[in-house]
């Protein structure tokens, strides 16, 4: 249940003394295989809303096989890769560029041809439920980064509340509150944009400190 | 907006959605409905969200698995290295496709003479990856064969059996031939698509993609 990626492996310090300088590229490529759907998280939440997402990741990926000899413990490595995306992410600012997204063009084409391999109805459903998640995401954006990260973490799937407490260094309690206040929020934000015009819809909610 | 209180029913229903409730949550959230019964469809709902939320976000983080760790500096070449997605090369990818199908389809297939295991013969049973094995086993004999491309995972969705996850991807091979004669698709002044001679040294010329 606790599966992160369509490819396990194990590594994650077992088997080592707990230092990352002897790893082969064998298990660096493991690693990061195992790591990279929750750091792809971490950079959603963070990143500027234009930004890519895929450049970011590899950025990642090349500054985690670059400084890996830096990190002393091994089992450590959820805080330092989460470090090394929110700041990558920051960086994204600088270099930000628009692409079409191979994602949304397979979507809209199974979206708009209907039925191959499912029934239309069942994909319409589907598109009803990625619909209303993008508006989701849309209204987690403009929470306070303290509550965006821990419920985006929690949306990848196979991603327990204790690993994201993990990845967050926080107590599984905090990570607990946060989340309730989060789904709150977005909700309370979904209901106001419902109840205005959509040409007077505002923008972020202001930064309240986390829990 | 100022940061909410979360009320006790909000604590239990994120944590029933979250697959963390206690019996005494569940007891507890009952005796809330009993009062009202619009907490059932509050639950629902936040449930229905919750899932929502995951496939929104799967969707967008769907990339990271074609994203792969680069080699180690002493391992790579010289000078930064940045893995190359699909993305960087599918355009000229493309284009040497297109002038090489073109080639193929009027020269035919390009051999060395090598025959290829299981030519000409068409009841063979064989699985999709051991067809695909010998494939590759022919074109690495055949000096053809460069090497595999991490898989692009483009789409992934909860299977028929509600448990396991069915992705499409796309698979990818770096793949060499070495051809006499290179044409690209173009159009003539009236507009009628034909095939153009490549304005490049004649002989021997490989083209890679």
């Amino acid at each position: 249940m606790e599966r992160m990626d369509s490819n396990p492996t194990p590594p994650d310090g077992s088997g080592t003394d707990g230092s990352s300088s002897g790893l082969s590229q064998t298990e660096i490529d493991a690693l990061w295989r195992e790591h990279r759907r929750w750091v792809a998280a971490v950079i959603l939440a963070h990143m500027p809303r234009d930004a890519d997402l895929e450049d970011l990741l590899q950025d990642v990926a090349l500054l985690m096989v670059r400084s890996l000899h830096t990190l002393n413990d091994i089992n450590a490595i959820r805080p330092w890769l989460r470090t090394i995306a929110i700041n990558t992410s920051r960086s994204a600012g600088r270099k930000r560029k628009v692409r079409m997204r191979l994602m949304r063009e397979v979507e809209d084409m199974d979206t708009m041809s209907g039925a191959e391999g499912g029934s239309i109805a069942a994909e319409r459903d589907r598109a009803a439920r990625l619909a209303r998640g993008r508006r989701l995401m849309e209204a987690a954006q403009t929470l306070p980064p303290a509550y965006r990260e821990p419920l985006i973490l929690r949306a990848v799937r196979g991603m327990s509340q204790k690993q994201v407490a993990e990845v967050l260094d926080l107590p599984e309690t905090t990570v607990e509150t946060r989340l309730v206040r989060a789904r709150r929020m977005i909700r309370e934000q979904i209901q106001r944009e419902d109840a205005i015009p959509e040409t007077r819809r505002a923008g972020p909610i202001s930064q309240a400190g986390p829990a | 907006m100022t940061e909410p209180m979360e009320s006790n029913e909000d604590i239990l229903i994120s944590r029933i959605i979250d697959g963390h409730a206690r019996a005494d949550d569940l007891r507890q959230l009952s005796t809330l409905a009993l009062a009202d019964s619009s907490v059932w469809d509050r639950l629902a709902e936040a449930d229905a969200d919750r899932e929502a939320l995951c496939l929104a976000v799967e969707s967008e983080i769907a990339v990271a698995q074609g994203v792969a760790a680069p080699m180690r500096d002493t391992e790579a070449p010289a000078g930064p290295y940045r893995f190359v997605g699909w993305t960087g090369w599918m355009g000229w990818a493309a284009a040497a496709a297109v002038v090489f199908a073109w080639t193929v389809s009027s020269r035919g297939p390009v051999s060395n003479g090598t025959a290829l295991p299981g030519a000409g013969i068409q009841n063979v049973s064989l699985t999709a990856d051991d067809a695909l094995a010998q494939y590759i086993k022919a074109s690495k004999a055949e000096d053809r064969f460069i090497k595999e491309l991490p898989k692009v995972m483009v789409e992934s969705h909860l299977a028929a059996d509600g448990r396991s996850t069915e992705v499409t991807y796309l698979r990818q091979f770096v793949e060499k031939a070495t051809v006499n004669d290179l044409y690209e698709l173009s159009t003539d002044e009236h507009g009628r698509p034909g095939a153009v001679r490549v304005n490049s040294p004649i002989g021997t010329q490989s083209v890679l993609y």
